[in-house]
Protein backbone atom coordinates (compact mmCIF):
# COMPACT_ATOMS: atom_id res chain seq x y z
CA UNK A 1 0.00 0.00 0.00
CA UNK A 2 1.60 3.17 -1.00
CA UNK A 3 0.40 6.47 0.88
CA UNK A 4 1.14 10.00 -0.57
CA UNK A 5 1.31 12.64 2.18
CA UNK A 6 1.43 16.38 0.40
CA UNK A 7 3.39 19.01 2.37
CA UNK A 8 1.72 22.32 1.02
CA UNK A 9 4.97 24.10 2.66
CA UNK A 10 7.64 22.66 0.97
CA UNK A 11 5.37 21.85 -2.16
CA UNK A 12 6.47 18.38 -2.51
CA UNK A 13 4.86 14.90 -2.19
CA UNK A 14 6.81 12.11 0.57
CA UNK A 15 5.63 9.01 -0.38
CA UNK A 16 5.43 6.57 2.45
CA UNK A 17 5.33 3.18 2.64
CA UNK A 18 2.90 1.22 5.58
CA UNK A 19 3.37 -2.05 4.52
CA UNK A 20 5.61 -3.09 7.49
CA UNK A 21 4.68 -7.02 7.26
CA UNK A 22 7.27 -9.63 8.31
CA UNK A 23 9.83 -11.67 6.22
CA UNK A 24 7.49 -9.96 3.09
CA UNK A 25 8.33 -11.82 -0.09
CA UNK A 26 8.95 -7.82 -2.38
CA UNK A 27 7.02 -9.05 -5.14
CA UNK A 28 8.81 -12.09 -6.62
CA UNK A 29 7.12 -13.04 -9.36
CA UNK A 30 6.57 -10.32 -11.36
CA UNK A 31 9.67 -7.80 -10.25
CA UNK A 32 11.97 -7.44 -12.75
CA UNK A 33 14.56 -4.70 -12.07
CA UNK A 34 15.75 -3.89 -8.47
CA UNK A 35 16.64 -0.08 -7.61
CA UNK A 36 18.57 0.76 -4.75
CA UNK A 37 17.90 4.35 -3.63
CA UNK A 38 15.10 6.71 -4.18
CA UNK A 39 17.18 9.90 -4.67
CA UNK A 40 16.17 11.16 -8.06
CA UNK A 41 17.96 9.44 -10.11
CA UNK A 42 16.31 6.10 -8.62
CA UNK A 43 12.94 7.93 -9.36
CA UNK A 44 13.72 8.83 -13.03
CA UNK A 45 14.73 5.31 -13.26
CA UNK A 46 11.79 3.14 -11.74
CA UNK A 47 9.36 6.36 -13.79
CA UNK A 48 11.03 5.59 -16.76
CA UNK A 49 11.38 1.93 -16.47
CA UNK A 50 7.29 1.81 -15.65
CA UNK A 51 6.59 3.49 -18.62
CA UNK A 52 8.33 0.64 -20.68
CA UNK A 53 6.22 -1.70 -18.97
CA UNK A 54 8.70 -3.02 -16.44
CA UNK A 55 7.76 -3.87 -13.12
CA UNK A 56 10.64 -2.46 -10.25
CA UNK A 57 11.09 -1.93 -7.02
CA UNK A 58 12.14 0.66 -5.48
CA UNK A 59 14.41 0.38 -2.14
CA UNK A 60 14.92 3.40 0.11
CA UNK A 61 17.04 3.50 3.40
CA UNK A 62 15.42 7.20 4.65
CA UNK A 63 11.92 8.07 5.82
CA UNK A 64 11.20 9.89 2.54
CA UNK A 65 12.08 9.80 -1.04
CA UNK A 66 14.18 12.08 -2.43
CA UNK A 67 17.32 11.81 -1.64
CA UNK A 68 19.72 14.50 -1.22
CA UNK A 69 17.43 17.24 -3.11
CA UNK A 70 15.03 18.02 -0.48
CA UNK A 71 17.80 19.63 1.45
CA UNK A 72 17.89 22.13 -1.43
CA UNK A 73 15.80 25.52 -2.16
CA UNK A 74 14.51 26.49 -4.91
CA UNK A 75 16.98 29.58 -6.10
CA UNK A 76 14.51 32.01 -8.48
CA UNK A 77 14.95 35.07 -8.29
CA UNK A 78 12.21 37.34 -10.74
CA UNK A 79 13.21 34.37 -12.86
CA UNK A 80 14.06 31.17 -12.98
CA UNK A 81 18.16 30.22 -12.35
CA UNK A 82 17.26 26.66 -13.70
CA UNK A 83 18.66 24.88 -10.71
CA UNK A 84 16.37 21.84 -10.94
CA UNK A 85 15.07 21.57 -7.56
CA UNK A 86 11.41 21.69 -8.57
CA UNK A 87 12.17 18.64 -10.91
CA UNK A 88 12.05 16.53 -7.90
CA UNK A 89 8.25 17.12 -7.66
CA UNK A 90 7.80 16.16 -11.40
CA UNK A 91 9.60 12.67 -10.71
CA UNK A 92 7.47 12.23 -7.26
CA UNK A 93 3.86 13.17 -9.08
CA UNK A 94 5.02 11.20 -11.81
CA UNK A 95 5.91 8.12 -9.68
CA UNK A 96 2.89 8.15 -7.58
CA UNK A 97 1.02 7.77 -10.81
CA UNK A 98 3.08 4.71 -11.74
CA UNK A 99 1.59 1.28 -12.39
CA UNK A 100 4.55 -1.73 -11.50
CA UNK A 101 6.34 0.36 -9.52
CA UNK A 102 6.78 -0.71 -5.66
CA UNK A 103 8.21 1.74 -3.28
CA UNK A 104 9.77 0.21 0.15
CA UNK A 105 11.36 2.93 2.39
CA UNK A 106 12.80 2.59 5.92
CA UNK A 107 14.56 -0.56 4.05
CA UNK A 108 17.92 -1.36 3.67
CA UNK A 109 19.47 -4.11 1.58
CA UNK A 110 21.45 -6.29 4.08
CA UNK A 111 22.99 -8.88 1.69
CA UNK A 112 22.61 -8.85 -2.30
CA UNK A 113 24.22 -12.37 -4.34
CA UNK A 114 24.36 -12.43 -8.00
CA UNK A 115 23.69 -15.82 -8.89
CA UNK A 116 22.73 -17.48 -12.74
CA UNK A 117 21.59 -13.90 -13.98
CA UNK A 118 19.44 -13.58 -11.14
CA UNK A 119 19.89 -11.11 -8.05
CA UNK A 120 19.09 -12.25 -4.63
CA UNK A 121 18.91 -9.83 -2.11
CA UNK A 122 17.82 -9.72 2.02
CA UNK A 123 16.30 -6.62 3.30
CA UNK A 124 15.74 -5.42 6.91
CA UNK A 125 13.20 -2.41 7.62
CA UNK A 126 11.48 -1.66 11.42
CA UNK A 127 9.32 -4.56 12.41
CA UNK A 128 11.29 -7.25 10.24
CA UNK A 129 12.90 -7.69 6.84
CA UNK A 130 12.66 -10.32 3.82
CA UNK A 131 14.09 -11.50 0.90
CA UNK A 132 14.08 -10.71 -2.93
CA UNK A 133 15.11 -12.10 -6.31
CA UNK A 134 15.32 -9.70 -9.78
CA UNK A 135 16.64 -9.86 -13.02
CA UNK A 136 18.69 -6.46 -12.84
CA UNK A 137 19.54 -4.40 -10.43
CA UNK A 138 20.31 -0.57 -10.79
CA UNK A 139 22.45 1.42 -8.11
CA UNK A 140 21.11 4.49 -7.84
CA UNK A 141 22.89 5.75 -3.91
CA UNK A 142 24.26 8.39 -4.28
CA UNK A 143 26.78 10.68 -2.59
CA UNK A 144 27.38 11.92 0.81
CA UNK A 145 28.42 15.94 0.87
CA UNK A 146 32.46 16.77 2.02
CA UNK A 147 32.72 16.64 5.54
CA UNK A 148 33.79 20.60 5.97
CA UNK A 149 35.42 19.54 9.85
CA UNK A 150 37.83 18.07 7.42
CA UNK A 151 39.69 21.45 6.60
CA UNK A 152 40.51 22.85 9.95
CA UNK A 153 41.74 25.92 8.55
CA UNK A 154 38.23 27.36 7.98
CA UNK A 155 36.90 26.41 11.22
CA UNK A 156 33.57 24.90 10.83
CA UNK A 157 31.84 23.84 13.78
CA UNK A 158 33.85 26.02 15.77
CA UNK A 159 33.16 29.80 14.50
CA UNK A 160 29.19 29.94 14.02
CA UNK A 161 29.59 32.40 11.06
CA UNK A 162 31.08 29.55 8.86
CA UNK A 163 28.43 27.67 7.44
CA UNK A 164 28.37 25.02 4.38
CA UNK A 165 26.76 25.84 1.69
CA UNK A 166 24.77 23.00 2.22
CA UNK A 167 23.45 24.22 5.76
CA UNK A 168 22.86 27.79 3.64
CA UNK A 169 20.59 25.59 1.29
CA UNK A 170 18.53 24.44 4.54
CA UNK A 171 18.20 27.87 5.70
CA UNK A 172 17.17 29.44 2.53
CA UNK A 173 14.67 26.51 2.32
CA UNK A 174 13.08 26.71 5.65
CA UNK A 175 13.08 30.50 6.22
CA UNK A 176 13.66 31.81 2.56
CA UNK A 177 16.14 34.04 4.18
CA UNK A 178 19.52 34.14 4.96
CA UNK A 179 20.45 34.99 8.38
CA UNK A 180 23.85 35.25 10.96
CA UNK A 181 23.58 31.68 13.14
CA UNK A 182 25.18 33.56 15.84
CA UNK A 183 22.44 36.22 16.57
CA UNK A 184 19.93 35.75 13.81
CA UNK A 185 20.62 39.14 11.82
CA UNK A 186 20.92 39.61 8.20
CA UNK A 187 24.79 39.62 7.16
CA UNK A 188 25.72 42.97 5.59
CA UNK A 189 28.91 40.75 3.72
CA UNK A 190 29.09 36.95 3.12
CA UNK A 191 31.93 34.83 1.43
CA UNK A 192 31.64 31.98 -0.68
CA UNK A 193 35.03 29.95 -0.62
CA UNK A 194 34.86 27.48 -4.06
CA UNK A 195 36.26 23.94 -3.81
CA UNK A 196 35.82 23.33 -0.27
CA UNK A 197 36.91 19.19 0.15
CA UNK A 198 36.98 19.32 -4.20
CA UNK A 199 40.35 19.39 -6.07
CA UNK A 200 42.30 18.56 -3.33
CA UNK A 201 44.96 15.60 -3.55
CA UNK A 202 45.85 16.23 0.29
CA UNK A 203 42.06 15.01 0.87
CA UNK A 204 42.77 12.64 -1.80
CA UNK A 205 39.93 14.14 -3.80
CA UNK A 206 41.64 15.47 -6.77
CA UNK A 207 38.73 15.89 -8.53
CA UNK A 208 36.13 18.47 -9.23
CA UNK A 209 32.39 18.33 -7.26
CA UNK A 210 30.89 20.48 -10.67
CA UNK A 211 28.15 21.64 -8.48
CA UNK A 212 29.26 23.83 -6.30
CA UNK A 213 30.01 26.84 -8.54
CA UNK A 214 26.24 26.40 -9.71
CA UNK A 215 24.60 26.38 -6.63
CA UNK A 216 26.78 28.91 -4.85
CA UNK A 217 26.24 31.31 -7.92
CA UNK A 218 22.78 31.06 -8.03
CA UNK A 219 22.48 31.35 -4.15
CA UNK A 220 24.35 34.74 -4.24
CA UNK A 221 22.26 36.03 -6.71
CA UNK A 222 19.27 34.87 -4.85
CA UNK A 223 20.71 36.29 -1.17
CA UNK A 224 21.71 39.58 -3.72
CA UNK A 225 17.78 39.91 -5.30
CA UNK A 226 16.51 39.36 -1.72
CA UNK A 227 18.91 41.79 0.05
CA UNK A 228 20.42 44.07 -2.64
CA UNK A 229 22.84 46.05 -0.24
CA UNK A 230 24.77 42.83 1.11
CA UNK A 231 28.08 42.74 -0.36
CA UNK A 232 28.88 38.98 -1.88
CA UNK A 233 32.58 37.79 -2.74
CA UNK A 234 33.28 34.28 -3.81
CA UNK A 235 36.75 32.97 -3.98
CA UNK A 236 37.55 30.67 -6.56
CA UNK A 237 40.41 28.58 -8.42
CA UNK A 238 38.11 27.87 -11.72
CA UNK A 239 34.92 28.50 -12.13
CA UNK A 240 32.55 25.30 -13.75
CA UNK A 241 30.73 26.14 -16.44
CA UNK A 242 27.37 24.90 -15.89
CA UNK A 243 23.95 25.37 -18.06
CA UNK A 244 23.79 26.10 -21.85
CA UNK A 245 22.92 29.58 -20.86
CA UNK A 246 26.36 29.77 -19.07
CA UNK A 247 27.91 32.88 -20.71
CA UNK A 248 24.85 35.00 -20.25
CA UNK A 249 24.48 33.92 -16.48
CA UNK A 250 28.09 34.90 -15.92
CA UNK A 251 27.78 38.16 -17.06
CA UNK A 252 24.69 39.00 -15.21
CA UNK A 253 26.20 37.48 -11.72
CA UNK A 254 29.82 39.40 -12.64
CA UNK A 255 27.87 42.91 -12.29
CA UNK A 256 26.86 42.03 -8.43
CA UNK A 257 29.42 39.89 -7.03
CA UNK A 258 33.17 40.20 -6.64
CA UNK A 259 34.80 37.25 -8.17
CA UNK A 260 38.54 36.96 -6.50
CA UNK A 261 40.84 34.21 -8.22
CA UNK A 262 42.12 32.85 -4.91
CA UNK A 263 41.82 30.23 -1.76
CA UNK A 264 42.08 32.09 1.30
CA UNK A 265 44.56 30.15 3.98
CA UNK A 266 42.57 30.29 6.65
CA UNK A 267 39.58 31.32 8.75
CA UNK A 268 39.80 33.54 12.33
CA UNK A 269 37.56 34.83 15.04
CA UNK A 270 36.57 38.46 14.65
CA UNK A 271 34.62 40.94 16.47
CA UNK A 272 31.15 40.40 16.61
CA UNK A 273 31.40 36.91 15.71
CA UNK A 274 32.92 38.41 12.29
CA UNK A 275 35.30 35.94 10.47
CA UNK A 276 38.51 37.02 9.15
CA UNK A 277 39.45 35.53 5.80
CA UNK A 278 43.26 35.69 5.40
CA UNK A 279 43.25 35.97 1.51
CA UNK A 280 46.21 36.85 -1.64
CA UNK A 281 44.15 38.94 -3.84
CA UNK A 282 44.27 38.82 -7.58
CA UNK A 283 46.48 42.83 -7.32
CA UNK A 284 49.69 41.48 -6.63
CA UNK A 285 50.20 42.83 -3.49
CA UNK A 286 50.54 40.80 -0.12
CA UNK A 287 48.45 38.79 1.32
CA UNK A 288 45.34 40.73 3.92
CA UNK A 289 42.86 39.90 5.56
CA UNK A 290 39.04 40.92 5.55
CA UNK A 291 36.16 40.87 7.97
CA UNK A 292 32.78 39.51 6.59
CA UNK A 293 29.77 38.61 8.22
CA UNK A 294 29.36 35.16 7.00
CA UNK A 295 31.14 32.63 5.32
CA UNK A 296 30.04 29.91 3.02
CA UNK A 297 32.18 27.06 2.73
CA UNK A 298 30.87 25.33 -0.83
CA UNK A 299 31.45 21.36 0.24
CA UNK A 300 31.55 19.11 -2.64
CA UNK A 301 30.28 15.38 -3.50
CA UNK A 302 32.16 12.60 -2.27
CA UNK A 303 31.48 8.97 -2.50
CA UNK A 304 28.53 7.36 -0.87
CA UNK A 305 28.98 5.18 2.05
CA UNK A 306 27.51 2.46 0.45
CA UNK A 307 30.19 2.32 -2.46
CA UNK A 308 32.30 -0.23 -0.03
CA UNK A 309 29.30 -2.84 0.53
CA UNK A 310 28.35 -3.34 -3.14
CA UNK A 311 32.07 -3.29 -4.25
CA UNK A 312 32.31 -6.34 -1.66
CA UNK A 313 29.20 -8.28 -2.76
CA UNK A 314 29.51 -7.68 -6.47
CA UNK A 315 33.11 -7.19 -6.88
CA UNK A 316 32.11 -3.36 -8.37
CA UNK A 317 35.33 -1.50 -9.14
CA UNK A 318 36.04 1.67 -7.49
CA UNK A 319 37.83 4.18 -9.77
CA UNK A 320 40.92 6.26 -7.78
CA UNK A 321 38.15 8.80 -6.77
CA UNK A 322 36.26 6.58 -5.08
CA UNK A 323 33.25 6.38 -7.41
CA UNK A 324 31.71 3.44 -9.52
CA UNK A 325 32.51 5.31 -12.56
CA UNK A 326 33.67 2.54 -14.75
CA UNK A 327 31.07 -0.16 -13.15
CA UNK A 328 28.35 0.23 -15.96
CA UNK A 329 30.31 -0.63 -19.05
CA UNK A 330 32.20 -3.25 -17.42
CA UNK A 331 29.08 -5.08 -15.67
CA UNK A 332 26.11 -4.20 -18.06
CA UNK A 333 26.23 -7.47 -19.56
CA UNK A 334 25.53 -9.02 -16.18
CA UNK A 335 22.32 -7.01 -15.05
CA UNK A 336 24.43 -4.24 -13.09
CA UNK A 337 23.87 -0.72 -14.01
CA UNK A 338 24.24 2.42 -12.30
CA UNK A 339 23.05 5.65 -12.42
CA UNK A 340 23.31 9.29 -10.82
CA UNK A 341 26.56 10.54 -8.27
CA UNK A 342 27.24 6.87 -7.60
CA UNK A 343 28.92 7.34 -11.11
CA UNK A 344 30.92 10.38 -9.91
CA UNK A 345 30.01 14.40 -9.49
CA UNK A 346 26.97 15.51 -11.12
CA UNK A 347 23.93 18.02 -10.47
CA UNK A 348 20.17 16.81 -10.31
CA UNK A 349 19.59 17.64 -14.46
CA UNK A 350 22.26 15.40 -15.21
CA UNK A 351 20.90 12.66 -12.87
CA UNK A 352 18.30 12.50 -14.65
CA UNK A 353 19.19 12.35 -17.72
CA UNK A 354 21.92 9.66 -16.66
CA UNK A 355 18.41 7.84 -15.07
CA UNK A 356 16.97 7.72 -17.93
CA UNK A 357 19.73 6.58 -20.34
CA UNK A 358 20.25 3.92 -17.49
CA UNK A 359 16.47 3.01 -17.67
CA UNK A 360 16.80 2.33 -21.48
CA UNK A 361 19.88 0.10 -21.12
CA UNK A 362 18.21 -1.58 -18.40
CA UNK A 363 14.87 -2.39 -20.98
CA UNK A 364 17.67 -3.40 -23.70
CA UNK A 365 19.47 -5.94 -21.33
CA UNK A 366 16.15 -7.42 -20.16
CA UNK A 367 15.06 -8.45 -23.48
CA UNK A 368 18.78 -9.51 -24.68
CA UNK A 369 19.72 -11.15 -21.57
CA UNK A 370 20.54 -14.97 -21.98
CA UNK A 371 17.22 -16.91 -19.65
CA UNK B 1 56.39 47.26 -9.74
CA UNK B 2 58.92 47.70 -12.40
CA UNK B 3 58.14 46.42 -15.97
CA UNK B 4 59.44 43.37 -17.02
CA UNK B 5 62.30 43.59 -19.64
CA UNK B 6 61.14 40.21 -21.83
CA UNK B 7 64.80 39.86 -23.67
CA UNK B 8 66.07 39.13 -19.83
CA UNK B 9 63.72 36.43 -19.77
CA UNK B 10 65.13 32.91 -19.65
CA UNK B 11 61.67 30.47 -21.00
CA UNK B 12 64.29 27.05 -20.34
CA UNK B 13 64.50 28.19 -16.78
CA UNK B 14 61.24 26.61 -15.30
CA UNK B 15 62.35 23.35 -17.16
CA UNK B 16 65.55 23.48 -15.97
CA UNK B 17 64.23 23.91 -12.10
CA UNK B 18 61.83 21.09 -12.71
CA UNK B 19 64.83 18.40 -13.52
CA UNK B 20 66.01 19.12 -10.33
CA UNK B 21 64.85 17.06 -7.32
CA UNK B 22 61.78 19.04 -5.53
CA UNK B 23 61.05 20.90 -8.84
CA UNK B 24 59.27 18.29 -10.80
CA UNK B 25 55.56 19.93 -9.84
CA UNK B 26 56.44 23.54 -10.99
CA UNK B 27 54.74 24.07 -13.97
CA UNK B 28 51.03 22.56 -12.18
CA UNK B 29 51.03 26.11 -10.55
CA UNK B 30 47.75 27.64 -11.29
CA UNK B 31 48.30 30.23 -9.06
CA UNK B 32 45.50 30.18 -6.36
CA UNK B 33 47.86 31.90 -3.95
CA UNK B 34 47.14 29.99 -1.26
CA UNK B 35 50.50 29.38 -0.13
CA UNK B 36 50.71 32.96 -0.38
CA UNK B 37 47.86 33.51 2.15
CA UNK B 38 48.62 31.04 4.92
CA UNK B 39 52.88 31.90 4.87
CA UNK B 40 53.42 33.20 8.39
CA UNK B 41 57.02 34.80 6.40
CA UNK B 42 54.77 36.71 4.14
CA UNK B 43 52.86 38.20 7.06
CA UNK B 44 56.46 39.47 8.31
CA UNK B 45 58.29 39.95 5.21
CA UNK B 46 55.90 41.36 2.07
CA UNK B 47 58.79 41.08 -0.16
CA UNK B 48 58.40 37.02 0.34
CA UNK B 49 55.72 35.91 -1.43
CA UNK B 50 55.36 32.43 -2.68
CA UNK B 51 52.96 33.04 -5.03
CA UNK B 52 54.99 35.69 -6.92
CA UNK B 53 58.30 33.52 -6.35
CA UNK B 54 56.72 30.76 -8.84
CA UNK B 55 55.39 33.55 -11.02
CA UNK B 56 59.10 34.72 -11.91
CA UNK B 57 59.88 30.80 -12.40
CA UNK B 58 57.17 30.49 -14.49
CA UNK B 59 58.09 33.57 -16.65
CA UNK B 60 61.87 33.05 -16.17
CA UNK B 61 63.00 35.85 -14.10
CA UNK B 62 66.26 33.80 -13.38
CA UNK B 63 68.42 36.29 -13.38
CA UNK B 64 66.26 38.50 -10.83
CA UNK B 65 65.56 35.95 -9.06
CA UNK B 66 68.36 33.89 -7.66
CA UNK B 67 69.72 37.30 -6.63
CA UNK B 68 66.93 37.90 -4.51
CA UNK B 69 67.83 38.05 -0.42
CA UNK B 70 64.02 36.87 0.38
CA UNK B 71 64.88 33.19 -1.20
CA UNK B 72 66.36 32.86 2.49
CA UNK B 73 63.94 34.02 4.43
CA UNK B 74 61.72 30.90 4.09
CA UNK B 75 61.69 29.16 7.54
CA UNK B 76 60.60 25.69 5.73
CA UNK B 77 57.37 24.97 7.71
CA UNK B 78 56.00 23.06 4.87
CA UNK B 79 52.60 25.01 5.30
CA UNK B 80 52.23 26.08 1.73
CA UNK B 81 53.31 22.35 0.42
CA UNK B 82 50.06 20.88 3.01
CA UNK B 83 47.81 23.78 1.54
CA UNK B 84 48.33 23.17 -2.28
CA UNK B 85 45.61 21.99 -4.27
CA UNK B 86 48.11 21.25 -7.59
CA UNK B 87 50.84 19.32 -4.89
CA UNK B 88 53.38 21.90 -6.42
CA UNK B 89 55.83 20.85 -3.70
CA UNK B 90 57.03 24.67 -2.87
CA UNK B 91 59.03 24.05 0.08
CA UNK B 92 61.01 21.74 -2.00
CA UNK B 93 60.76 24.74 -4.68
CA UNK B 94 63.05 26.84 -2.08
CA UNK B 95 65.17 24.43 -1.86
CA UNK B 96 66.08 24.10 -5.19
CA UNK B 97 66.37 27.96 -5.85
CA UNK B 98 69.02 28.22 -3.12
CA UNK B 99 71.11 25.72 -4.39
CA UNK B 100 70.95 27.02 -7.83
CA UNK B 101 71.80 30.27 -6.08
CA UNK B 102 74.68 29.08 -4.23
CA UNK B 103 75.78 27.36 -7.63
CA UNK B 104 76.21 31.20 -9.30
CA UNK B 105 77.69 32.25 -5.99
CA UNK B 106 74.75 34.48 -4.98
CA UNK B 107 74.38 32.79 -1.53
CA UNK B 108 74.05 35.60 1.21
CA UNK B 109 77.53 36.29 2.79
CA UNK B 110 76.24 34.79 5.89
CA UNK B 111 75.75 31.56 4.93
CA UNK B 112 79.44 31.55 3.91
CA UNK B 113 80.31 32.00 7.49
CA UNK B 114 77.84 29.43 8.33
CA UNK B 115 79.35 26.80 6.23
CA UNK B 116 83.05 27.80 7.70
CA UNK B 117 81.39 27.07 11.31
CA UNK B 118 80.21 23.89 10.44
CA UNK B 119 83.08 22.94 8.79
CA UNK B 120 85.69 23.69 11.76
CA UNK B 121 83.07 23.07 14.70
CA UNK B 122 80.88 20.28 12.94
CA UNK B 123 77.86 22.39 14.35
CA UNK B 124 76.17 25.63 14.13
CA UNK B 125 77.21 27.37 17.41
CA UNK B 126 80.30 26.98 19.17
CA UNK B 127 80.14 24.36 22.29
CA UNK B 128 82.14 26.04 25.02
CA UNK B 129 83.32 25.60 28.69
CA UNK B 130 80.12 27.41 29.63
CA UNK B 131 77.78 25.17 27.72
CA UNK B 132 79.81 21.95 28.80
CA UNK B 133 79.50 23.18 32.69
CA UNK B 134 75.28 23.69 31.93
CA UNK B 135 75.45 20.00 30.26
CA UNK B 136 77.31 19.24 33.45
CA UNK B 137 74.76 20.73 36.07
CA UNK B 138 71.66 18.84 34.30
CA UNK B 139 73.48 15.59 33.97
CA UNK B 140 74.36 15.64 30.82
CA UNK B 141 77.94 14.34 28.75
CA UNK B 142 80.19 16.59 27.85
CA UNK B 143 80.73 17.26 23.87
CA UNK B 144 83.62 18.03 22.33
CA UNK B 145 84.12 19.32 19.05
CA UNK B 146 84.12 17.12 16.02
CA UNK B 147 83.61 18.31 12.73
CA UNK B 148 85.07 14.94 10.65
CA UNK B 149 81.43 13.81 9.56
CA UNK B 150 80.30 16.81 8.44
CA UNK B 151 83.77 17.92 6.55
CA UNK B 152 82.62 14.71 4.65
CA UNK B 153 79.39 16.02 3.89
CA UNK B 154 80.45 19.40 2.76
CA UNK B 155 83.44 17.95 0.81
CA UNK B 156 81.41 19.18 -2.59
Amino acid sequence: MVVEIRNPKFKSIFILNHNFEHNLKVNSKNSKVLIIGGGIAGITAAVALSRLKIAVTLIEKATALGGMVPNYCCKATDACQQCGVCLLNDSLQALSQASNVEVHLQTEVTDLTLDANKFLYTFSRPGGGGEGRAEALLLATGFTPFRAEDKPQYRYGILPNVITGLDLERQLKETGSVVRPSNHTLPTSIAFIQCVGSRDPHLNHPFCSRVCCAYALRMANLIKYKNPQTEIAVFYMDIQTFGKDFSLFMEKTEKQIRFIRTIPGEIQKGDNDQVWLTFQDDDGLSSRKQAFDLAILSVGIMPGSDLEFFKDKLGLPLNGDGFLSEANEIFSSKGIFLAGTVRGPKGIAGSITQAYRTAEEVAAYLKTRPV
Amino acid sequence: MDPIDLKKLDPDFKHRLARELGGEQIKKCFSCGVCSARCPIEKIEPEYNPRRIIRMILLGMEEELLKEEFLWHCSTCYTCQESCPQEVDFTEVIFVLRNMAVRKGLAPAGLGAARNLLDQQGRMYEIGDFENEKRKEMGLPEIKGNAKDYRELLKD
